[in-house]
């Protein structure tokens, strides 16, 4: 009597697709990270608990403040009269828009009293002042 | 003549074996680097301007920060940890309580977060930011 031996099936896994698995995932990596450089101002962030995130990140228009008194909007210095129509125009192409204020701790509120008044000017409410996380 | 032999074409192909590794590569890199970071802060509704409305004062609490960063919540001074506290037992009697935040020009905006910070941790909805 012969006995009829059993094939042995292969216990290999795949890996033809493997670089495809690995190219999807990289180019989802390549989409997904954002290269962003600040080209804001040298400043230190005030501290606070009950942060949140925003939102999102399209409707999103951040304004520097620094301890010196400068300003700047999309890496440009800009003179404190001009954030209304700056902001105006940023709010009329973008009604959803988030003003992201990046002040340094150090500096005085009679400065951020001038920025909320030109803010209001610019029909620019939703503010949202950028803080570390305190521990 | 029978034996002339033939050349030989060289093969012209790129080799695909270490393709998988390059894409590692990219891929660490890439993951390494990658920062989902998204702005994080206290969001704030500025009041519109021109806007006045007319509030009862029983639904108004003042707090006034002043240059030394010294808080004065209707007048009485308190200290900056404290505020929570006494916003939530505010807002629990009258949960149409706004809080006027007040500060002198003086004041340091890290304060001023901070002041915030606390109205946010006290689920203080009604803020208004005066000047």
């Amino acid at each position: 009597m012969k006995l009829i031996r059993k094939t042995k099936a292969k216990m290999t896994i795949p890996q033809t697709s493997l670089p495809d698995i690995v190219f999807m995932l990289l180019f989802f990596f390549m989409s997904a990270t954002t290269m962003r450089d600040y080209e804001g101002l040298n400043l230190v962030l005030p501290f606070a608990k009950q942060i949140e995130k925003l939102s999102s990140d399209v409707h999103v228009s951040t304004l520097w403040v620094s301890k010196e008194g400068m300003l700047s909007v999309d890496g440009k210095l800009i003179d404190i009269n001009s954030i209304r129509t700056i902001f105006y125009e940023k709010r009329t192409a973008d009604p959803q828009l988030t003003v992201s204020i990046r002040a340094d701790a150090q500096v005085t509120m009679e400065m951020m009293h001038k920025v909320h008044k030109e803010l209001r000017l610019a029909d620019a409410l939703k503010v949202n002042y950028s803080a570390n996380r305190a521990i | 003549m029978a034996l002339i032999k033939k050349k030989k074409i060289p093969e012209a192909e790129i080799p695909t074996v270490s393709q998988a590794d390059i894409a590692f590569l990219l891929l660490l890199f890439f993951m390494a680097t990658s920062t989902m970071d998204t702005e994080k802060g206290l969001g704030i509704i500025l009041p519109p301007e021109g806007g006045t409305i007319e509030v009862a004062k029983k639904n108004i609490t003042n707090l006034v920060i002043d240059p030394r960063g010294k808080v004065l919540l209707d007048n009485r001074e308190i200290e900056i940890a404290d505020i929570k506290k006494t916003v939530q037992a505010l807002t629990s009697q009258n949960p149409k309580m706004i809080i006027s935040v007040k500060s002198h020009p003086l004041t340091k905006y890290s304060v001023y977060v901070k002041v915030l910070d606390q109205l946010k941790m006290a689920d203080a909805r009604r803020i208004s930011i005066a000047e």
